[in-house]
């Protein structure tokens, strides 16, 4: 009998060792949420601020497990793209406000469920003025095991403002046309365009303050002629370069609103759609200014100029074919003159004269 | 019977192809704005007695974006404002009696159906304006809760039915109150999932949160996928970053490929795209959402070509884009020289809002 229930437990445990090890997929649990993608507050010294946050659980069939924490985030090159750092012990940045932040640790958030919860923000008295900004991650519980694990977190990004005198400065990096294929996510500027009208322009403002910045303003077009090509509105979305961002704002030249507009209708697909340009050199003029004046700032004024030429290939080829007919004119000018005057000679400072028949 | 041959002048010609080039032109132009559903301007819901389960009225008031002929407008109680996910109806809220007392700016309607949760306008299509419109419903019993808010769902139609494609769409919300009227317009919202399959508007999610692969050999390419989706109605749009390490054993580390590589086998290779593969076969093109308005970031959007950079942005989207699904090819060679052992790694995805 012990030598049979000895067989037996052997067998469990080969089983227990075969399921064990089989690959297998976690149990679900849900990783698919939704949350406010940003908050905006202006914060005095000393004062404290308490806000909800609004956290649904999209997953009608799973519990949503959620960690949270305040983590630091810079810039990701010119885009508005955050770069986060993610490591549990990072330092702080400079303009962190981890340190001034209560928010809970976890939240479980039932299949198809919503829940709301209080964080706050409290600013120290000392503490000078400028623009302060972290982010919540919420990191949906991960599961261990496999080779490739997943997690999905989301983040909100927190910005606040303290009043008082505060460094602004920015700088023109750069300003010209630009060809994107994505309404401005990647690209390039271009100066000479060969191939196509180029559809946005584009420019770079270094932040050189302590203050997150949204610039706003006009930038004109005009032709060779001086006629104005297109007037653009700037920044109408209120981008920010943060604290020492280099940041790029693109402005298309003209959109599929506006030409739907000039058709008599509306739209609000702000998709570049090819300008119209005709080919020619072409002035491209900024005016923008940014200040805080809630935080007391003053206001900032930048300008600048570019010019870009806009050369299709079929113009190109145009104004060859044209230079060549010239040439030829020319030739065949000098060619008929040449034959003209043939039997005449000509001497300096005596002009053209018939040559005396021989004999 | 005679047959008339009339020979077309070369001008008669040239004037007959420039009206089938205008009409293909016009065709193609009123298609690719018939695709384009933009948000209803001004939203507004003004409920004139907020108690719960009051008998009242409702005023919902919107601007039109898109002028064009509308036919019908829907107009569904639910308790969630996102027009994707499934309506729940807000407990109490009944308008399966309501009267259309009053119109203005797009009228003409009637009511064509009703339940105690939808209502739906019909008229004869005609062009709407871009003037502010409103419809005042009588014998609405408002919510009986006060501690949810419930929203309204907008849509216009061409057709008369509420049936077809959805021109214009917007979500207002509200709030049953003791004393206090409560109306605002949907804040930003952020969505986001992540699984080995997901569905394409984050309602479900399967097949869990990692994958095995397999056995590493230098004669395989050991290979897997997993799907994400994302969006938002924040005017600055998302982004979706990758972080975590390449995988590894102990101290033992596959290398990630830092630039866009083909799969080889017999070589260390840890790389993933975002796009439709042929060799190997996998993977899938982003679907489901506003695909003319995310992008994949470029180093991931070269189909056959992997690459993996911790930090890296693998997908964003510049403006407001409906929920888009992403789905994620793994790839792992193996050269004979690694060393045995268990190789994982945890990927993270996360999605944030744009600045």
């Amino acid at each position: 009998m012990k030598r049979f229930l000895g067989y037996i437990g052997a067998a469990l445990s080969v089983l227990l060792v075969i399921v064990s090890s089989t690959p297998t997929f976690a149990a679900d649990a849900s990783s698919a949420l939704s949350i406010n993608p940003r908050k905006n507050y202006t914060i005095k010294p000393g004062q404290t601020i308490t806000d909800k946050l609004h956290i649904s659980n999209l997953d009608h069939a799973s519990i949503l497990n959620l960690n949270l924490r305040m983590i630091d985030f810079t810039f990701m090159n010119e885009s508005g793209s955050p770069k986060f750092n993610l490591a549990q012990d990072a330092s702080p940045t400079p303009w962190s406000l981890r340190s001034f932040t209560k928010l809970p640790k976890t939240v479980e958030i039932p299949a198809g469920g919503s829940k709301t919860i209080d964080y706050s923000i409290t600013i120290p008295k000392n503490l000078g003025a400028g623009s302060y900004y972290s982010a919540i991650i919420y990191q949906a519980a991960g599961t261990n095991g496999g080779n490739v694990a997943l997690n999905a977190s989301g983040v909100t990004l927190v910005f606040v403002n303290i009043p008082g005198k505060a460094k602004e400065s920015m700088s023109l990096q750069k300003l010209g046309a630009y060809n994107s294929d994505d309404n401005g996510t990647t690209g390039s500027y271009v100066y000479i365009d060969t191939n196509e009208q180029p559809k946005m322009i584009a420019f770079a403002l270094k932040n050189e303050g302590n203050v997150f910045e949204s610039p706003a303003g006009q930038i004109t077009l005009k032709d060779i002629f001086g006629h104005m090509v297109s007037n653009i509105t700037v920044n109408t979305k209120q981008q920010l370069a943060l604290i020492g961002q280099t940041r790029l704002f693109t402005s298309c030249i003209k959109t599929k609103q506006q030409a739907v507009q000039a058709l008599g209708g509306a739209s609000k697909d702000e998709t570049c759609i090819n300008p119209g340009l005709a080919p020619g050199l072409y002035k491209i003029h900024l005016d923008v200014h940014y200040s805080h004046n809630e935080l007391g700032g003053e206001d900032h004024a930048i300008s600048g100029t570019a010019y870009f030429w806009y050369l299709p290939w079929w113009f190109i080829a145009v104004v060859l074919i044209l230079l060549a007919l010239i040439a030829y004119g020319v030739w065949w000018l000098r060619r008929k003159i040449k034959t003209a005057i043939k039997g005449t000679s000509y001497k300096a400072g005596r002009g053209i004269s018939r040559r005396k028949p021989r004999g | 019977m005679q047959r008339v041959w009339v020979r077309a002048t070369p001008v008669k010609l040239a004037m007959g192809q420039l009206a089938l080039l205008l009409l293909a032109s016009f065709t193609i132009f009123t298609s690719v704005f018939a695709a384009d559903v933009v948000r209803f301007y001004n939203r507004s819901l003004f409920v004139y007695d907020p108690n719960p389960s009051a008998v009242t009225k409702y005023t919902i008031s919107f601007g039109y974006h898109t002028i064009t002929n509308v036919g019908s407008l829907d107009i569904l109680f639910c308790n969630d404002p996102i027009p994707t996910d499934p309506c729940d109806a807000p407990p109490g809220l009944d308008v399966s009696h309501a009267v259309l007392s009053d119109q203005t700016g797009g009228n003409d309607y009637t009511i064509l159906s009703r339940t105690a949760n939808h209502i739906v306008l019909t008229r004869n299509p005609d062009v709407v304006t871009t003037d502010p419109s409103s419809y005042t419903f009588d014998n609405v019993v408002n919510p009986n809760s006060t501690a949810h808010s419930f929203a309204a769902r907008l849509s216009d139609y061409a057709s008369t039915n509420a049936a077809g494609p959805i021109i214009d769409l917007g979500s207002i919300t509200s709030q049953a109150t003791a004393g206090v009227a409560l109306e605002t317009q949907v804040p930003p919202i952020l969505v986001f999932c992540v699984a080995h399959i997901v569905d394409p508007n984050c309602n479900g999610t399967s097949g869990g949160n990692y994958t095995d692969m397999g056995q590493l050999s230098e004669d395989e390419t050991l290979m897997a996928t997993s799907q994400m989706a994302a969006g938002t109605n924040a005017s600055l749009g998302y982004a979706i970053t990758v972080h975590g390490l390449s995988m590894t054993a102990g101290s033992h580390e596959i290398d990630a490929l830092t630039s866009p590589t083909p799969s080889a086998m017999g070589n260390n290779q840890f790389g993933i795209n975002l796009v439709a593969n042929t060799e190997p076969d996998m993977g899938h093109d982003k679907d489901g959402g506003d695909s003319a308005i995310t992008v994949v970031a470029p180093n991931y959007d070269i189909p056959n070509s992997f690459t993996y950079n911790d930090g890296d942005v693998v997908a964003e989207a510049p403006h407001v884009s409906l929920v888009e699904r992403y789905t994620v090819s793994y790839i792992v060679n193996a050269a004979p020289s690694l060393r045995p052992g268990v190789y994982t790694t945890t990927i993270t995805y996360l999605c944030t809002g744009r600045f």
